[in-house]
C-alpha cells in the first residue's frame, strides 16, 4: 500500500506531476455564458431518439433510495444501465433492435464488435498500450516514464466514453477494482500501461485463474505491494497478505500463518528495472513446503518457484471462498448492494463448474430473475455519472496531438479528468490497494452530490475540449413544435429511461416556458415551445434532468 | 444545563418534517411519522404536542421555558429552510421552521473535536520512543532515532521533525498516550480502520455505525447543518450514522456552478425534485443544498490565517485551514474529521537524520499542520481538542527493507486548550522481546497495548464533549477510568 490516502484522493508526490496537473484547465467558467443556438432536431434525429425510449407499458417499481417516486422498469434500459459505463437512449435502441440475448452475446465476445472510432483516438496515446519496456525505454525515458500513468488514466476514460465494447470496459473496471494497483503512485506509474493492457484487458473476459497469475506476477503488482523487496531471508508480507485478503479468499478465510506461507511462496518474483519486465530470481526464492488455506505444495527447488506459485494460485482461484467472494462482488457490481444469497450460490456453482471462466458467470447473472428485478437498486459512482452525461450528447472526439499528449498527458480530457479527481473517482487512482468501493453508502455524500450536480453543468456546456457534443435538441430529438411538457418528458425519458414524476415535469415545463420554475405555465396544453425558448432554456433543462434523482441510479 | 423552548419542541423531533410548501397552501402543516409505520399530516400545534409527549415533557400550553433534564435530544437533521433563500439561492417558499435546536447555550461549553486519522498504520515508535533504551536501539538499528531526539522528559524522546509541536508540549497543550490502540488482532488495513472507527469491539459486527456518528446521534447541537464535517471527498467511517453528515473537499469550491442569473432556478429545481423523491437521496440533497447556502459567506471571503500561521502545502494543511475557518465562523461545528495518509512504511521508512526521508517529511507535515492550526485559532483554541488515530501501530523491529510491518500498540496525540499535557500517558510495557505482543521471535512483535484506545475516547466524550451516553457511543466497553488527559 502506497500513495497518500489524502482527503481529496491526492496521490501525486512527484512535484513535476503536480505542476503539470495544476497547469491544465480546470472547470470554472462560472460567469455569464453565451447560450448556444439550438437548431431543432430533424426527422431522422427525432426517430433515432424515439427508438431508445422506454416501453410506455413498463411497470413502475420502488427504489431503495427514494420514498416519493417510482422508477420505470424497462428491461432494456436496465440492462444498458448495468452493463455500460455510460448508458444512453442510443445504446438502448441498439438493444431493442437486436434483442437483449443477442446483444448480450455480442458484448460477451467484444472482439466481434467494431471499435474503430475509439481506437482512432487511442492511437494518439500509444504509451497506454505499450509494454513497459517499449514505453519506458523507447517512447519515454527513465526520467519521463511516469507520464505513462496519467496517459493510461485518460485512455481509460476515453474508452468509457467512446468504446462500443461496453461490457468489456465495465469488466476492466471491475478487475482493476479487485486487483487494484494505484496508477499514479510512485511504485506503479511506470508499469500501469503494461498492467492494464497485458494483465487486465487481455484476461478481462477469460478465466480468473489466468488473470490472477498474470496480475500477481506482474511487475506493477510486484512493486506496488513491495514483493520486489521480499526475499527468503527478508520476506515482506505486503503482497502475500493482499493476495489472500483482497485478491482471492477474503477476510476470515485465512490465517496469519497462511499470510506467511504466501509471502514465502512469492519470494523471488520482482520487477526488473533494467529490462522493464517482471522476473524471477531463484536465489531469493524460499524453498520448502508451503500450506495456504489447506492448499499445499512441496516447493522443493528454487528453480521451481514459478511452477509452485502457478499451482497454488490456480488452486486459490478455484477455492470456494474465492469463488464466493468474486461472485458476490460481481453481484454487488451488477445487481444490488445486498445481492440475494441464492444468486451468489448459483453463480459460484457456475464459476466452479466452468473452471473459473467469467463469461458463463456473467451470462448467468444477466439472465437471472434477481437481476431482472433489480431496477434502481444501484447508486451511480461519479465516473458513471460523467460518462453517461457525455455519451448522451453523442460526442465526436477531437483529434489528439500525440506529441503534445506525450509531453503533458494531463491536458487530454483535462477538464473531465479533473472533475473525477475532485469527485474522488478518477480512473485507476484509488489510493489504497482495495480498489474503489461500489456500494451506495460509500458514495452518498454531500461532496459527491454536489459534484454530480456540477458535472452536469460542465457537460451540458461542453467545457472539455476533447470532444464536441451535438446540440441537445439533436441529441435528444427535440423540435420546436413539441409542447414544453412534451419536451420536459422527452428530456427526462431520453436521459434516464425513467418517466419522471409530476413535480419534475411541472418544474421543467414552467422553466422551459417562462425561464422560471415558479413562473407561468404554458397558456394551453397545446402551445408549442418554439425555437427561441429551446435556445434559451433547453440547456438547463437537460442539466436538471442530469442532476435529478433519476439520473443518480445505475 | 440547557433550556428547552416548549413551543418549538417539534423542531427537535426528526420524525416531524414540514410539508414542502412551494405553493404556500400547506405551509403550516407537518408530516408526522407515527408508530408504527404510519404518517399523518398535522398542524404545527398538533406536531408540537406529539413531540412534547414523545420527549416526556408536560404540555402546559404556555411559552414558559423550563429546565430540560435531557440535554441530549435527538440528532439534528437539517430541515428545508428559508435560510437557503437568505443565503443567496432564492426564496424557497416556506416560512422558517428554524432547523436549529432550541437549546440555549448553557454554562457547559463543549470542545470542538478535530479527529485526524493517519491512514496506513502510523509508526508511533518512530514519533515518540524511550530514550536510552537498548532494546529500541537493537530493534531498529538503521531507522531508530539515534541522535537529535527532542527530549520530552520522563525518559521519552520525540522525532526531530516534530519540532513544530515543541511549543505546545512546553505549554502543556499536547499530550501523548503510548502503548495504546485497538486490541482487535487484525493486521488488515481495511478491517483495522473499520474496526477502529466503529469502536464497538471486535466481535460486535452488528454495529455498523461509527463512534462519532453515535456521538452525534446521542447529543444535540445548536445548528444541525455543520455539526460534523469531513474535509475530503467522502465522509469518514467514524461518522457513519443514519443521517448524512457533511463532506467537502474545500470550502471555497463548495458551490453550485451556474450562470449567475439562472443559479437560483437551478437550486429551486434541485430542491423540488429531490424533495419529491425523498428517502436517503432526498435527505442527502437537502443537506447538500443547506450547506451550499450556509457556506456562501465564507466562500465569498478570502481567508488569511491569523497570527502569521503558515500551513504546510497539500491537502492536509489545506484541510486544517478549512476546519479553522469553520470553527472561527461560529457555524456550530462540533466534530471535524480529516485524513492524512501515506503511513504504510513497509520499506524505506528512512533515517531521522535525513529531513527528506519518508517518515521525516510525513511527520513534519503532521507537526507543522497542527502547529499552524493552533496558531491560527488563537483564543478559539481554548475550546478545541484534536486527537490523532490510526488503524494500528507497526512492528517494533525493523524489517530487511528498512521499514516496519503491521503491528498494534501505537501512540495517540491529544492536543487542545484544555489538555493537561506535556507528559506521556499510559503504562509502558517495555520493548524487550519478552514484552512484545504477538512476537514471532526477536523484535518481530508489537508494542503491547496497555491502554485500550477507547479509554481515551471515553475520557474525551465525558470531559470535553460532555456526552453522558458513553455506553452507547462505545458499546461493549467499560473504561477502567480516566487517564487525566484533560485539566
Amino acid at each position: 500500500m502506497h500513495g497518500a490516502l489524502g482527503p481529496s484522493g491526492e496521490i501525486l508526490t512527484n512535484p513535476q506531476a503536480r505542476a503539470l496537473r495544476d497547469a491544465v484547465r480546470r472547470p470554472g467558467p462560472r460567469g455569464q455564458q453565451p447560450r448556444r443556438r439550438q437548431q431543432p432536431a430533424d426527422a431522422a434525429e427525432v426517430a433515432a431518439a424515439e427508438a431508445g425510449l422506454p416501453d410506455p407499458t413498463a411497470r413502475a417499481v420502488a427504489s431503495p433510495f427514494f420514498t416519493g417516486v417510482t422508477l420505470t422498469a424497462d428491461p432494456d434500459w436496465h440492462l444498458a444501465r448495468r452493463i455500460s459505463p455510460g448508458p444512453t437512449a442510443a445504446l438502448v435502441s441498439e438493444i431493442k433492435a437486436q434483442g437483449r440475448a443477442a446483444w448480450l452475446s455480442k458484448q460477451l465476445a467484444p472482439a466481434s464488435i467494431s471499435d474503430s472510432a475509439c481506437n482512432a483516438v487511442l492511437a494518439s496515446l500509444p504509451a497506454a498500450s505499450m509494454t513497459a519496456s517499449q514505453a519506458v525505454l523507447s517512447y519515454y525515458t527513465y526520467d519521463t516514464g511516469w507520464k505513462i500513468a496519467p496517459t493510461v488514466v485518460r485512455a481509460t476514460l476515453i474508452r468509457r466514453m467512446l468504446s462500443n465494447r461496453h461490457l468489456l470496459e465495465s469488466m476492466v473496471e471491475f478487475w482493476h477494482d479487485l486487483l487494484h494497483v494505484t496508477a499514479e503512485s510512485d511504485k506503479a506509474a511506470y508499469w500501469i500501461g503494461d498492467y492494464d493492457t497485458f494483465a487486465i484487458r487481455r484476461n478481462a473476459l477469460g478465466k480468473f485463474a489466468t488473470l490472477l497469475y498474470a496480475a500477481t506476477t506482474h511487475p506493477a503488482m510486484l512493486d506496488y505491494l513491495d514483493n520486489s523487496l521480499s526475499t527468503k531471508d527478508a520476506p515482506n508480507e505486503n503482497l502475500g497478505r493482499e493476495l489472500l485478503e483482497l485478491h482471492t479468499l477474503g477476510v476470515g478465510n485465512f490465517t496469519e500463518d497462511d499470510v506467511k506461507a504466501a509471502t514465502l511462496l512469492l519470494t523471488g518474483f520482482y520487477a526488473d528495472w533494467d529490462t522493464m519486465t517482471g522476473r524471477f530470481d531463484p536465489a531469493n526464492h524460499h524453498v520448502g513446503p508451503v500450506t495456504i488455506a489447506g492448499i499445499t505444495h512441496a516447493n522443493p527447488t528454487a528453480a521451481g518457484g514459478p511452477a509452485a506459485l502457478a499451482y497454488v494460485l490456480g488452486r486459490l482461484a478455484r477455492h470456494r471462498a474465492t469463488a464466493t467472494r468474486l461472485c458476490t462482488r460481481l453481484a454487488v457490481r451488477f445487481v444490488s448492494d445486498t445481492p440475494p444469497a441464492g444468486l451468489i450460490t448459483r453463480l459460484t456453482d457456475v464459476y466452479l463448474a466452468n473452471d473459473t471462466a467469467i463469461v458463463p458467470v456473467l451470462r448467468a447473472l444477466f439472465t437471472s430473475p434477481e437481476f431482472a428485478s433489480a431496477t434502481g437498486k444501484k447508486w451511480r459512482r461519479p465516473s458513471e455519472l460523467l460518462v453517461t452525461m457525455v455519451r448522451s450528447g453523442r460526442p465526436t472526439a477531437k483529434p489528439i496531438n500525440a506529441a503534445a499528449a506525450k509531453e503533458n498527458p494531463y491536458d487530454v480530457l483535462g477538464n473531465d479528468s479533473w472533475l473525477l479527481y475532485s469527485a474522488g473517482h478518477e480512473p485507476l487512482n484509488w489510493p489504497p490497494p482495495d480498489g474503489y468501493p461500489d456500494v451506495a453508502a460509500r458514495w452518498m455524500h454531500t461532496n459527491g452530490m454536489l459534484m454530480a450536480w456540477n458535472m452536469s453543468e460542465s457537460v451540458v456546456e461542453n467545457w472539455d475540449e476533447g470532444y464536441t457534443l451535438l446540440p441537445w435538441t439533436k441529441a435528444l430529438g427535440v423540435t420546436a413544435t413539441m409542447t414544453p411538457r412534451a419536451v420536459a418528458r422527452r428530456v427526462v425519458l431520453a436521459l434516464t429511461g425513467f418517466a419522471g414524476d409530476a413535480t419534475i415535469l411541472d418544474q421543467l415545463t414552467r422553466y422551459l416556458w417562462s425561464g422560471d420554475p415558479a413562473g407561468a405555465a404554458p397558456p394551453s396544453a397545446t402551445s408549442p415551445i418554439g425555437a427561441d425558448r429551446l435556445s434559451w432554456h433547453l440547456d438547463d433543462t437537460v442539466r436538471i434532468a442530469m442532476s435529478s434523482p433519476y439520473f443518480q441510479v445505475r | 444545563m440547557s433550556i428547552l423552548d416548549r413551543s418549538a419542541a417539534y423542531t427537535l423531533d426528526e420524525r416531524i418534517v414540514p410539508m414542502h410548501a412551494h405553493s404556500g397552501r400547506d405551509r403550516d402543516d407537518f408530516l408526522c411519522a407515527l408508530e408504527p409505520g404510519g404518517h399523518r399530516v398535522v398542524s404545527r400545534a398538533e406536531a408540537n404536542r406529539i413531540a412534547l409527549s414523545r420527549f416526556g415533557i408536560p404540555d402546559v400550553g404556555g411559552g414558559e421555558p423550563e429546565p430540560e433534564a435531557a440535554a441530549y435530544g435527538p440528532a439534528g437533521v437539517p430541515r428545508r429552510t428559508l435560510l437557503r433563500g437568505v443565503a443567496g439561492l432564492g426564496l424557497m417558499g416556506t416560512p422558517s421552521v428554524a432547523p436549529r435546536m432550541a437549546f440555549a447555550a448553557g454554562p457547559e461549553i463543549r470542545d470542538v473535536l478535530v479527529c485526524i486519522f493517519l491512514r496506513g498504520g502510523f509508526d508511533g515508535l518512530s514519533a515518540v520512543f524511550p530514550l536510552d533504551d537498548a532494546n529500541y536501539r537493537a530493534a531498529r538499528p538503521t531507522i531508530g532515532v539515534a541522535s537529535g531526539a527532542l527530549p520530552l522528559g520522563g525518559g521519552w524522546g520525540a522525532h526531530p521533525q516534530l519540532s513544530a509541536l515543541q511549543p505546545l508540549w512546553a505549554a502543556g497543550e499536547l499530550a501523548v498516550v503510548h502503548a495504546t490502540g485497538n486490541t482487535d488482532p487484525t493486521r488488515s488495513h481495511f478491517a483495522g480502520m473499520w474496526s477502529t472507527e466503529r469502536a464497538a469491539g471486535a466481535t460486535a459486527v452488528t454495529v455498523q455505525s461509527g463512534w462519532l456518528g453515535r456521538h452525534l446521534a446521542t447529543s444535540s447541537g445548536p445548528e444541525p447543518t455543520f455539526r460534523a464535517i469531513t474535509v475530503g471527498t467522502k465522509a469518514v467511517a467514524s461518522l457513519s450514522t443514519t443521517f448524512p453528515t457533511l463532506a467537502f473537499s474545500s470550502i471555497s469550491e463548495f458551490d453550485i456552478w451556474a450562470w449567475e442569473g439562472v443559479r437560483p432556478h437551478i437550486a429551486r429545481m434541485l430542491d423540488a425534485t429531490y424533495d419529491r423523491a425523498g428517502g436517503s437521496a432526498g435527505a442527502l440533497a437537502n443537506t447538500t443544498l443547506d450547506a451550499v447556502a450556509r457556506l456562501a459567506d465564507l466562500r465569498g471571503t478570502p481567508y488569511v490565517p491569523a497570527n502569521g500561521a503558515s500551513y504546510p502545502d497539500g491537502p492536509f494543511g489545506d484541510g486544517l485551514q478549512d476546519i479553522a475557518r469553520m470553527i472561527k465562523s461560529g457555524k456550530g461545528l462540533e466534530v471535524a474529521c480529516l485524513d492524512i495518509g501515506d503511513w504504510d512504511m513497509h520499506a524505506g521508512l528512512g533515517s531521522s537524520g535525513d529531513p527528506n526521508s519518508w517518515f521525516s517529511w510525513k511527520v513534519r507535515e503532521l507537526a507543522q499542520g497542527l502547529a499552524a492550526f493552533r496558531t491560527d485559532l488563537g483564543s478559539s483554541w481554548s475550546n478545541v481538542c484534536v486527537i490523532t488515530m490510526s488503524e494500528f501501530g507497526r512492528r517494533v523491529g525493523e524489517n530487511a527493507s528498512g521499514g516496519v510491518d503491521h503491528g498494534h500498540g501505537n501512540a495517540i496525540f491529544v492536543l487542545g486548550g484544555q489538555v493537561a499535557g506535556g507528559r506521556v500517558f499510559g503504562s509502558w510495557p517495555g520493548l524487550s522481546p519478552g514484552d512484545l505482543d504477538l512476537n514471532e521471535g526477536g523484535y518481530n512483535g508489537d508494542v503491547t497495548i496497555t491502554t485500550d484506545y477507547r479509554t481515551v475516547l471515553a475520557e474525551l466524550l465525558t470531559d470535553r464533549l460532555k456526552n453522558p451516553a458513553v455506553g452507547t457511543v462505545l458499546p461493549n466497553f467499560t473504561s477502567p477510568g480516566p487517564l487525566g488527559i484533560f485539566r
